[in-house]
């Protein structure tokens, strides 16, 4: 230990360094040690700026660890160590003095913390250096005043091979004091390595930075690990106006493939704002800081403000006992803002893929959605196909499958509309059906010029023909007839009784179908398993079992055949126009289904996605026209009250969503078709439609909205976590 | 036998043009209405009195192309067989055996009268000239940013190489422009398309101004 042998007054009274550097030090001590290896690299940068030294740059940092005090330190460097000159300088209060790894930077000691204040935070402290083979020793006081060993005095080769200077260097020792808790070497390296001032630091291979056990000799290379990506978020470089000039910003955003520890000094979600290679001058992510929503979000922000932090007359960036970035300076509330509507935006996107509906599921909704839409839209301003001076059935002759229901129309010229005004309809043949409806009454005159009535016919019999024919009552006796036919179902007559049908199909990329399999019931003994084989790009079941008793086989019945359908999906994506089978036996029998893989078809309509979304909003839902899409907001407290284990099977929650999406889709339907000049939704007062569109929508409510609970009732059940 | 077919051509010679707003309704359904005027006729609807038959009721609608005295047998064997045989199932045979309309077809034929008379109106519109090259090529430039601007009334914003893309005129092969002018011109008049004729005028001045400029 060196020997004091004068001392000098220091220049500020030690008030100053209780209130402000030793209470941050208080907060994260860590912070003594960092400081001291920061010098150390920062004076081998300055080396190496001069052309002077190599990397890789070697910092010792040698533990002396005991059980119940704190641990003694020896920070050591062979970079530039300092001259007695220097050393003033550097140990003195209020002196403008080069810092940090940029050479230029001229800064006040005021604006920050130090070696000094390192040091003074050590009890016992002292720092041994040597430049040009003299050899200085100093130590600080409490109060500011400094302590002087020898001072210029030539180095003797045993004495620098004891203090482990070979050439030029630096060695501080001392006591960390009692705020500091930890006691372990490991637990030490284990802060140490983690600690968000010195990431950058140890992430750079010119620095080798060594804790060695003191009683052990054990030496550990201290190595930051970045946390392992999932995917990056966000890599851009944006400028901050500040003062008429331009600061280059280099964002980068990663999501982690685990959640991460939150918080300074130690955590691992957030991002390191630094300057030059390693400066690290704050962790935080802004206004989202803590949120658990970015528990998975880390990256850094690489600030070009070198010349804010040159310019003298500038407030300092870090605030006054460095806990990071001042959100008072105006360039930081900048800075925070270009980032937080950054990070706002990552939020919501991340948000919104984590939840989400099944993707076939929602898209026949969507179908759905659209069909009813054009239904309740009527024909609006669009045209019927022909206008008949009368009525006209359209089309005038069809075919239709035994066991399919067809729909036909029938075109009413609204001139021939009185207050009594009747159509009957009635089939020439027995064996073909008006399903709905016997007779079409129109008591109101209509607005529109022409009246589509859709009427559904059915038929059991192949073979079998005849009319439907349309009779208006009751003042004339005017008819309008359309042929029809029925044709055999060919699910009826599956080749050797056993067979897909029909026997080819197209599926889209990636997507899943069923498919019928067709079997006699004559061809059905006691074997009950069917065999599926699939080619490499579908997948299907290997074996389908039909049921054992009689009575849930019928429920698959049909006439004489008994369908089943198989489900079939294609392996991954990106098989557009590739082709593939699955053969089916039974028995002796056997099937072949060729399938080709298509592109999706685009679903247009007015409902073109429905998706989840993590925005805080008002409302539960809502329809966004511009784009198409209907969010749900699933952060409402309505909806989060209702996310509860195993949500997606409960009543309650699908009750809740079923009800708040159709009431929605409702309205959307509603203003859309009055947008859309709808005469289906006739607005008296067209300055003030609201109240009108109000009784419009509940009148829907009424007429569709059993229909759409039911279907949102089947979405609600696939809304689910995704990957995350 | 031999009068008897004579006697046919004779009637179908002595058929006179359809009195009546045809030329809204598509090609097939005239062609139906022709082979039952056959039949009501009694005459055996054979391939080549349906054509002699449609073309003097529906002239407008079947001549060929800047020849409207004779008539485009080629769409009405397309009509007669792909379309209203194969496709539509309205008429039953082949060009060997002649032709029938079928139970289906009478549903269509019925339709069609009443379109003919005007009892029912179809709100599609149909083309009367074939598909030719003249039809096909006139189609292309009315599907050119130039004729849009021109139609839009937008005139000052056609420069010369929108013209010369819709002349289908090589930058580099400017000889083309007058005959490709010349030949737009006379298919444009043939189909009797007007504001062609007005927009291919308008490409004339402006090219033949900017090159004597």
């Amino acid at each position: 230990m060196p020997e004091e042998y004068k001392t000098e007054k220091g220049e500020i009274h030690e008030k100053f360094w209780e209130r402000t550097v030793r209470e941050a030090f208080k907060n994260d001590p860590f912070r003594i040690i960092i400081e001291l290896i920061k010098n150390a690299a920062d004076s081998y940068t300055r080396l190496e700026k001069k052309g002077s030294a190599k990397s890789p740059f070697e910092i010792i940092v040698k533990f002396h660890c005991r059980k119940k005090n704190p641990p003694s330190i020896e920070v050591l460097d062979n970079a530039e160590g300092m001259d007695s000159k220097k050393l003033k300088e550097a140990l003195k209060y209020g002196t403008q003095t080069s810092t940090g790894e940029d050479t230029g930077a001229i800064t006040s000691a005021e604006k920050g913390i130090g070696l000094k204040d390192a040091m003074m935070a050590l009890e016992g402290n002292w720092l041994t250096t040597i430049n040009n083979g003299l050899l200085n020793e100093r130590n600080k006081h409490l109060n500011f005043d400094t302590g002087i060993g020898r001072e210029n005095v030539a180095i003797t080769d045993e004495e620098r091979k004891k203090l482990g200077i070979t050439n030029n260097g630096t060695l501080v020792i001392g006591n960390l004091p009692d705020y500091f808790h930890e006691r372990k070497f490991a637990t030490i390296c284990d802060r140490l390595i983690q600690h968000f001032l010195i990431r950058k630091l140890l992430q750079n291979t010119k620095f080798k930075i060594f804790a060695v056990d003191g009683d052990t000799q054990e030496k550990v290379l201290l190595r930051h690990t970045a946390p392992k990506i999932e995917k990056q978020l966000l890599n851009e470089t944006f400028d901050v106006d500040y003062n008429r000039k331009k600061y280059q910003i280099q964002l980068q955003i990663n999501k982690s493939v685990d959640v991460l520890p939150q918080g300074k000094p130690f955590g691992e979600s957030g991002l390191l704002f630094f300057y030059g290679d390693y400066s690290v001058v704050d962790f935080t992510l802004c206004h989202f800081e803590r949120d658990i929503a970015y528990s998975k979000c880390f990256g850094e922000v690489k600030m070009e403000t070198e010349t804010i932090i040159r310019d003298p007359t500038e407030a300092p960036l870090v605030d006054e006992k460095r806990r990071g970035l001042d959100p008072e300076h105006p360039f930081n509330r900048r800075l925070f803002e270009e980032i937080n509507y950054r990070l706002k935006e990552i939020g919501e996107k991340e948000e919104a893929s984590k939840y989400s509906f099944d993707d076939s599921t929602k898209k026949e909704i969507l179908r759905e959605l659209n069909k009813i839409y054009k239904e309740i839209k009527g024909t609006g301003l669009h045209e019927p196909p022909i206008k008949p001076v009368t009525f006209a059935f359209y089309p005038v002759y069809i075919s239709m499958k035994e066991y399919e229901p067809k729909i036909v129309s029938l075109i009413i010229n609204s001139s021939i509309v009185s207050g009594d005004f009747e159509i009957f309809l009635e089939s020439t043949n027995i064996d073909i059906t008006i399903k709905r409806p016997k007779s079409i009454k129109i008591e109101e005159k209509p607005t529109e010029n022409f009246i589509i009535k859709q009427i559904e016919l059915y038929s059991e019999k192949a073979g079998a023909r005849g009319e439907i024919v349309a009779t208006r009552f009751p003042y004339h006796l005017d008819t309008e007839k359309m042929g029809v036919e029925v044709i055999e179902n060919p699910i009826f007559s599956p080749a050797n009784g056993f067979a897909f049908v029909p026997d080819k199909t197209a599926i889209v990329d990636g997507g899943e179908k069923k498919v019928d399999l067709c079997i006699d019931r004559m061809a059905i003994d006691e074997l009950r398993k069917i065999e599926l084989v699939s080619s490499d790009l579908i997948n299907s079941p290997g074996e389908w079992l039909l049921p054992e008793k009689e009575e849930d086989l019928q429920k698959h019945m049909l006439k004489n055949v008994v369908k089943v359908g198989i489900p079939i999906k294609v392996k991954g994506t990106d098989h557009v126009g590739e082709k593939g089978n699955v053969k089916a036996s039974y028995g002796e029998r056997g099937s072949n289904l060729n399938v080709t893989v298509v592109s999706e078809p685009s679903i247009s309509g007015l409902f073109r996605d429905i998706r989840p979304s993590g925005k805080k909003t008002e409302k539960i839902c809502e329809f966004l026209k511009e784009e198409a899409v209907l969010e749900v907001y699933y952060k409402h407290p309505l909806i989060k009250k209702y996310m509860v284990k195993n949500f997606n099977n409960r009543l309650d929650f699908q009750t809740f969503i079923a009800d708040t999406l159709t009431r929605e889709v409702l309205r959307a339907f509603v203003t859309s078709a009055v947008d859309e000049s709808s005469s289906r939704f006739p607005i008296f007062n067209m300055d003030h439609p609201e109240s009108e569109i109000e009784d419009h929508i509940a009148h829907e409510y009424y007429e569709n909205g059993p229909k759409m609970h039911e279907m949102f009732i089947q979405l609600a059940r696939t809304f689910k976590l995704g990957k995350e | 036998m031999t009068k008897n077919s004579k006697k046919d051509e004779d009637i179908i010679r002595e058929s006179v043009e359809y009195n009546g707003d045809y030329e809204p309704l598509d090609k097939d359904r005239l062609v139906l209405f022709a082979v039952n005027y056959l039949e009501s006729k009694q005459i055996e609807p054979t391939f080549d009195k349906i054509v002699a038959a449609t073309f003097k009721l529906f002239p407008k609608k079947f001549s060929l192309i800047g020849f409207p005295e004779y008539p485009d047998g080629r769409t009405i064997y397309y009509c007669v067989y792909n379309h209203c045989t194969l496709d539509k199932k309205w008429l039953f045979g082949n060009v060997q055996s002649a032709f029938k309309v079928t139970e289906r077809g009478k549903y269509f034929l019925d339709e069609t009268r009443k379109m003919l008379e005007g009892k029912i109106v179809s709100t599609r519109t149909h083309l009367t000239n074939p598909r030719r090259k003249e039809t096909t090529f006139i189609s292309i430039l009315k599907k050119t940013n130039a004729y849009k601007k021109y139609l839009l009334g937008e005139k000052e914003l056609i420069d010369k190489s929108d013209l010369l893309e819709a002349l289908r005129v090589p930058s580099n092969s400017k000889g083309l422009l007058q005959a490709n002018l010349t030949k737009y011109l006379e298919y444009a008049q043939r189909i009797n398309e007007s504001s062609i004729i007005k927009f291919l005028e308008f490409a004339r001045n402006k090219l033949g101004g900017e090159n004597n400029a």
